[in-house]
């Protein structure tokens, strides 16, 4: 009973942030999404360990080859889950068809898990070569065969282990970059709108300039302007942060259009007669006022900075290989070759969707939790 | 990998010259190479030949025809040259014989905002070359050349005209000669080509007219036909005066008497809008296919529509020249085609559903997309492939005047380039870029191709990892604890390979990478836009290239010499060696070795007439670049292949890819039917 | 001059916004005239700021056009020496600084003296300056453009409104419902696949089912055809701005429909219909409308990568290409008329977002 009280208690004590924590843990879908992106960013913490293979280990029998076919049975026996090697037969004189690969059944290979493989240091710390999963060695004693669960690309890369190294950045940057303009729109907008006057007509002025200036020169420019012989992630990073100061001013005149509206409520009023700070006001009464909607721009703005590293590997101003990204991946994609032959190749699409899924679910329990008439 | 033997083009050239020279001490007929198949061409029907003909044609009892679209009233022999001066195409480059073909349809094909990109299809220069090097005199009729050298004249083909009607004449020439090109009009004033001992700023050759129909260029010293007629630079000798004589002002050309703004609104009255006059004489005068209203010699001619006359537009369009000069061996004048209607695409793949959708007729392909693109057009398409003239394909080289000593040193070793050659698994590479299609190969002239050595395609080809960490120990190279070689003075060692973007080197370099660090070399790339890449060359402030954009060898030294021999500020394989030579000292690093012998061998080469002696001192040069490999090539050549519409007719295959034969234009656009 | 700025505005406005077009004539009183006014003004200063920092923005990369231009002819066979691309420098001049030549841009722009030679030749005050890259004058390249850029924007951003606003106000009134779920995921898949992808899979799709793809805006075969030729540029740029909207939107109602009114209003038994389009949607639109410049702006430069995958002849790539070539004035000079054109858009937005939301209160400027 007393614990009920004290729970009780507690919630009509309880800040709005706790409050929100609260409804979250209930909303079921934002669970999942909560989930899922734990393990997408784990999986980026240990890619190496995760990647089934070195992103740098290329083979040109694996070159452009479709996902694994996985057996369980092999001459009628049952041996578990295997793949079979592949064969390459060149016919230079038949021009629709001249590579032809095959599966090589004289043996198989198990799938087994911690296997060992390519050589890579954990988290810069020590070196391993053990893998989530792998093949074992084949039945007759072979090492040629690979497993590409989502195929290989042009240079026979495995697919699966650039998705997983590439979610590094992919999974960081764009948050990193819509972050910060994120809480700069705010910051700005907020104090623009409540204030208003000489200060809101300077900042809008600011935000039209800005605003009025496309984005690719500026991509073009900025890129240009750092200097070369810096790794193309170290550029992608600076760029992303140059750009999303350059980003915030959507925001900003969103929150200021809010604050607008907000400012004349009662409520404002009653508390700045009651002397409370101007910070205070912001972020404690007006700020939850539309919090929801400030959600929802910032997990609409991960998808845009997730995407907008894509169309910026595309106009080679984004990252490169040998490092990779899912922009680098989609981009490798963007080819008629691709979509007519390969369509494979457009996996990562599927990693990028639903990370932007998750994010927007998880901005939906967010929301609903931060609704205080809920 | 279809290789086509080529015979040796300095061999045919030669002959060329033998012939002309053998002709003595006044005009002889046009130059004919007798010992190749495709000598026997595409004459003037009046001159005899040495070979039979495909199809004899008798030029007098020719009836001359014309498409049925064309507009003009007045009679096709009347827009045709004299009888006996009409060009008759009866064979390809190839020498094989041509199809008679039937008037109508458009030729799809791709714009680019490159100058060059329409003249393909359509330029007609005073030479034609064949794929085996041997050549023919086109717009003007025959050549001939005075036995000290001293004395070129041409002669041209009465009655021909340009393509407004207006005749063409020696007078058109001279206009060229003193108006547009003498006062650098066309800003090509320092083509070596009419200048006194090849150099830039020597003298001008003096041109005389003889009669409306006959030149004579007459210079103080010998003139070889290798810095003359075979210049790859002196494409065309002629301008229309009566279209352009009044849009040279006076501050170009002495005798004019127009102001700058007088020429150029007179040029905007002409539907030239330049705000430049500088830009109006390149454009007018070297870029001359691309603007609407300016008479050509051309197959073709620019659409004077809006909307349809820009060739940097999305849609531009080529008009059927009613006056042009060549007729098939039925008097069927030429081209078959009504017209040439050019698209532009954006994006790299456009082209490739264009040409599916038969929107495009007429595309380039690499060698990765010909399968899947042929399999989605089933029997609509087919393949021609170009041979290139490239020394290997995946190219590296390094930079013998680098500043930092210890890699100038390590780089002068022909062990250590041993070692970088012999340490990657060549079918390997071949199956990651080139889907196994290409041999391995060396930086050496492709099979069939002038200088082609067996033995030097195979040097340094045969993986092997474990002789290459030999080599690279013999240069004194200590394997370092992290797995890498270090200097022996302790220092790391680490070879930053340069390339340019989007040029496909970064995939290479991904490729090699792999197989340098497995036998401890530590590498690193850097990538640039051309524009930085050239600058970083010039500036000698680079370290490898991975692709270079000057890269070694070529057709042969008479198409350019440059990229054999360090003599200008161009190629990566001999940096400032040939900055040196260039700017006479002045400048760059003094070559020493074999690099000086290169030198001395091609001054020599530049001094001897004689065809034989001069292919003997190009074999010397070869003999240089075979013992020093300066330059690594992992794969052997690769050529240049298109994919076209098979209605298209007379397209032929197997043709040769190269700057001195204009790229496409070797195709002869002119002769395509569609059917 | 003020009633007429009045009339087009609000003329642009009532295709959209029908319904409530009544409600717009009493409101639009002085303070909203003067504010009108106010804002033209300040906009003249904006402009300016613009294209300083665009035209500064565009030289930032190292090289100008004349080196560019040797490295492409390069590319091409073709040399020219030092002396040479200095020549081109002195006759386009680039090689004075970079404010005179600001200056020199700005001033033709705005009033070429009649004794200048662009005058004489081409008898206009307006001198666009000259594209090097194109060798035209810079307007007469930009106008072949402008018209269907516009054109073409336009139809996307309505396309995008008409689709995804009744989107929104479902997914708002039928929180969590399948049809939701739905349009939340359809339109995330939209923003999350990257519109060059997209672009590709579907030019390919429409050779693999007529036969024919489609690349480019087709001109030449009447209003059908053209039509026929906007289905995958729509659907491309369309899907991957409609997600924002819906989720802007939607969030929005829900906080709208919450609200303490809502629940009076209900409590009092108006229509629910009426709760929803009177009060919720209105209040619910206002970021969305603040946003409208953003998105006209992302329109124009945001779908250039889709419109060069898609061969698309509007102004995005070519902007492109004078960027690469360094062909500053061109570059510059279409950045400054999409400039103007989105200082235009928030211009109408500022408006429409005081007309929708009355409590943002304007007399006499900002406070």
């Amino acid at each position: 009973m007393s614990k009920k009280k004290k729970t009780k208690e507690d919630y009509y004590l309880a800040s709005q942030w706790t409050l929100m924590a609260r409804k979250l843990k209930k909303h079921k879908l934002a669970k999942v999404s909560l989930i899922i992106l734990a393990i997408l960013y784990f999986g980026a913490l240990f890619a190496d360990f995760f990647a089934p293979y070195s992103i740098s280990n290329t083979s040109s029998l694996y070159k452009d080859t479709f996902p694994s076919k996985i057996h369980v049975m092999h001459d009628g026996e049952f041996v578990g889950p295997f793949v079979y090697g592949l064969t390459k037969t060149i016919n230079k004189k038949d021009l629709k068809a001249p590579i032809v690969i095959e599966e090589d059944t004289s043996q198989y290979y198990k799938i087994g898990l911690f296997v060992h493989g390519d050589e890579y240091k954990v988290l810069g710390l020590f070196t391993s070569d053990i893998h989530f999963f792998g093949l074992k060695e084949g039945s007759n004693g072979g090492t040629s065969a690979r497993i590409y669960l989502f195929g290989g690309d042009v240079l026979g890369h495995d697919i699966l282990s650039r998705i997983i190294v590439g979610g590094r950045i992919s999974l960081t940057i764009p948050f990193a970059s819509a972050f910060i303009s994120f809480f700069l729109g705010i910051t700005i907008g907020s104090l623009s709108g409540y204030f208003g006057g000489v200060f809101d007509m300077i900042v809008q002025r600011i935000i039209e300039v800005i605003g009025a200036i496309p984005q690719i020169p500026l991509w073009m420019a900025l890129s240009a302007a750092i200097p070369d012989g810096i790794s193309t992630v170290k550029i992608y990073l600076y760029i992303t942060i140059i750009l999303s100061f350059i980003n915030w001013t959507g925001m900003a005149r969103i929150v200021r259009g809010k604050f607008l509206s907000l400012k004349n409520e009662d409520y404002v009023m009653a508390a700045r007669l009651a002397g409370v700070s101007t910070w205070k006001i912001i972020w404690k009464h007006l700020v939850p006022g539309f919090l929801s909607y400030l959600i929802v721009a910032l997990t609409l703005g991960i998808p845009g900075s997730i995407v907008g590293e894509t169309s910026m590997s595309y106009l080679g101003l984004g990252i490169k290989d040998p490092a990779t990204s899912w922009g680098v991946l989609l981009q490798e994609a963007s080819d008629v070759k691709v979509v007519a032959a390969y369509p494979f190749k457009l996996i990562p699409i599927i990693f990028v969707a639903i990370t932007v899924l998750a994010y927007n679910f998880l901005g939906d329990g967010l929301r609903d939790a931060a609704d205080p008439y809920k | 990998m279809k290789k086509k033997l080529l015979s040796l083009l300095l061999a045919a050239t030669m002959v060329v010259s033998l012939a002309a020279c053998g002709g003595s001490t006044s005009n002889t007929p046009s130059a004919e190479p007798t010992p190749t198949k495709a000598a026997a061409k595409n004459t003037p029907a009046a001159q005899a030949t040495n070979t039979p003909t495909p199809t004899p044609v008798s030029v007098q009892e020719m009836k001359f025809s014309q498409a049925p679209t064309v507009k003009s009233t007045a009679k096709v022999e009347d827009r045709l040259p004299v009888k006996t001066d009409v060009f008759i195409e009866q064979v390809d480059a190839n020498g094989n014989p041509l199809e008679i073909g039937v008037y109508g349809g458009n030729l799809n094909l791709l714009g680019g905002s490159s100058g060059w990109n329409t003249s393909r299809a359509m330029l007609e220069t005073i030479i034609h070359y064949n794929t085996d090097g041997s050549y023919y005199p086109n717009v003007i009729k025959s050549y001939s050349v005075s036995s000290d050298y001293k004395v070129w004249t041409f002669k041209l083909r009465e009655g021909m005209r340009w393509s407004d009607g207006e005749p063409f004449t020696a007078d058109d020439i001279v206009f060229w000669y003193e108006a547009v090109h003498k006062t650098n009009f066309d800003t090509k004033a320092d083509w070596t080509a009419l200048r006194e001992n090849d150099e830039k700023n020597g003298d001008f050759a003096v041109l005389t007219k003889v009669n409306d129909y006959e030149v004579t260029w007459t210079f103080q010293n010998p003139k070889y036909p290798a810095s003359f007629i075979e210049n790859g630079d002196f494409k065309w000798c002629w301008a229309p005066e009566h279209y352009l004589k009044d849009l040279i002002p006076h501050s170009v050309w002495a005798e004019s008497t127009l102001s700058d703004e007088e020429v150029l609104i007179k040029a905007k009255e002409k539907g030239l809008d330049f705000e430049k006059v500088k830009d109006l004489g390149k454009q007018t005068t070297y870029y001359f296919w691309n603007w609407p209203g300016i008479p050509t010699l051309n197959s073709y001619v620019i659409s004077t529509e809006a909307g349809l006359n820009n060739y940097k537009g999305a849609t531009c369009e080529y008009l059927r020249n009613e006056y042009f000069w060549k007729v098939d061996a039925n008097g069927q004048q030429l081209p078959y085609v009504d017209k040439l209607v050019y698209t532009m695409t954006t994006a790299e793949g456009q082209e490739i559903l264009l040409f599916l959708s038969g929107k495009l007729d007429v595309i380039g392909v690499t060698m990765d997309k010909i399968s899947s693109t042929l399999a989605d057009a089933g029997d609509s398409a087919d393949l021609r492939t170009f041979s290139g003239s490239g020394w290997g394909t995946c190219q590296i080289t390094f930079n013998y005047t680098s500043t930092d000593k210890n890699l100038a040193d390590l780089f002068a070793k022909s062990a250590f380039r041993q070692a970088m050659s012999i340490s990657v698994d060549r079918n390997e590479v071949s199956g990651l870029l080139y889907d196994n299609f290409l041999d391995p190969g060396q930086a050496c002239p492709s099979i069939g191709n002038f200088g082609y050595d067996e033995e030097w395609s195979k040097k340094w080809t045969e993986y092997d990892p474990a002789a290459a960490k030999k080599l690279l120990e013999s240069c004194g190279l200590v394997m370092g604890k992290d797995g890498y070689y270090d200097f022996a003075d302790g220092t790391d060692l680490l070879i930053t390979f340069y390339y340019v973007a989007d040029s496909g080197d970064d995939k290479t370099y991904t490729v090699l990478k792999n197989y340098w660090s497995k036998v401890g070399i530590r590498t690193d790339a850097r990538e640039f836009t051309r524009e930085a890449y050239d600058q970083k060359i010039d500036n000698n402030d680079w370290v490898a290239s991975c692709g270079p954009t000057t890269s070694i060898g070529g057709l042969g030294l008479n198409d350019r010499p440059a990229p054999f021999v360090p003599i200008a500020e161009a190629a990566e394989w001999y940096g400032e060696y040939g900055t040196y030579y260039q700017y006479s000292g002045e400048k760059g690093v003094k070559p020493t070795g074999d690099f000086q012998k290169l030198v001395d061998l091609y001054n020599e080469w530049k001094a001897t007439p004689d065809r034989s002696k001069k292919d003997e001192i190009a074999l010397k040069i070869y003999d240089i670049h075979k013992e020093n490999l300066w330059s690594i090539a992992y794969l052997e050549g690769i050529g240049s292949y298109k994919l076209i519409n098979s209605k298209i007719h007379n397209f032929p295959d197997n043709l040769v890819s190269a700057d001195l034969y204009q790229y496409d234009n070797i195709a002869h656009f002119w002769t395509f039917f569609i059917k | 001059m003020d009633t007429n700025t009045n009339c087009n505005v609000n003329k642009d406005q009532t295709k959209s916004w029908d319904k409530i077009i009544n409600s717009l004539k009493d409101f639009f009183g002085k303070d909203i005239v003067r504010y009108i006014v106010k804002r033209i003004l300040m906009f003249i200063p904006t402009i300016f700021l613009v294209s300083f920092l665009v035209f500064f923005v565009i030289q930032l990369p190292p090289g100008d056009y004349v080196s560019s231009e040797v490295a492409k002819l390069a590319g091409e066979g073709e040399y020219l020496s030092e002396k040479e691309a200095n020549d081109l420098r002195a006759e386009y001049g680039i090689d004075k600084p970079f404010i005179v030549q600001y200056g020199m841009w700005i001033r033709d722009i705005i009033w070429t003296p009649t004794d200048s030679q662009y005058y004489r030749i081409n008898h206009s005050h307006h001198n666009w300056k000259y594209s090097f890259e194109q060798k035209k004058n810079v307007w007469t390249v930009i106008e072949e453009r402008l018209g269907i850029t516009i054109l073409i924007s336009s139809i996307i951003m309505i396309f995008q409104y008409a689709v995804s606003i009744p989107i929104a106000v479902y997914s708002a009134t039928h929180q969590y419902s399948a049809g939701d779920y739905i349009a939340s995921i359809v339109g995330f898949l939209g923003a999350a696949i990257p519109n060059f992808v997209l672009a590709f899979v579907l030019m390919y799709l429409s050779y693999k089912w007529t036969g024919n793809a489609q690349v480019g805006l087709e001109t030449k075969e009447g209003v059908i055809g053209f039509l026929k030729s906007l289905v995958i540029p729509i659907i491309v740029i369309g899907t991957s701005g409609t997600c924002g909207i819906i989720r802007s939107v939607r969030a929005q109602m829900l906080d709208e429909i919450g609200r303490q009114y809502t629940l009076t209003a209900r409590a009092k038994g108006v229509k629910e219909s009426t709760i929803i389009m009177k009060y919720c949607f209105r209040a619910a639109i206002n970021p969305t409308v603040s946003g409208l410049g953003g998105i006209l702006s992302s329109l124009f430069s945001g779908s250039t990568v889709t419109a060069m995958v898609l061969g698309l002849q509007i102004q995005g790539p070519q902007l492109l290409a004078a960027l690469q070539a360094q062909d500053m004035y061109l570059a510059g000079s279409i950045v400054m008329v999409q400039a103007i054109l989105v200082v235009i858009g928030i211009l109408l937005s500022d408006i429409v977002l005081a007309f929708l939301d009355p409590r943002i209160r304007y007399s006499g400027g900002s406070r």
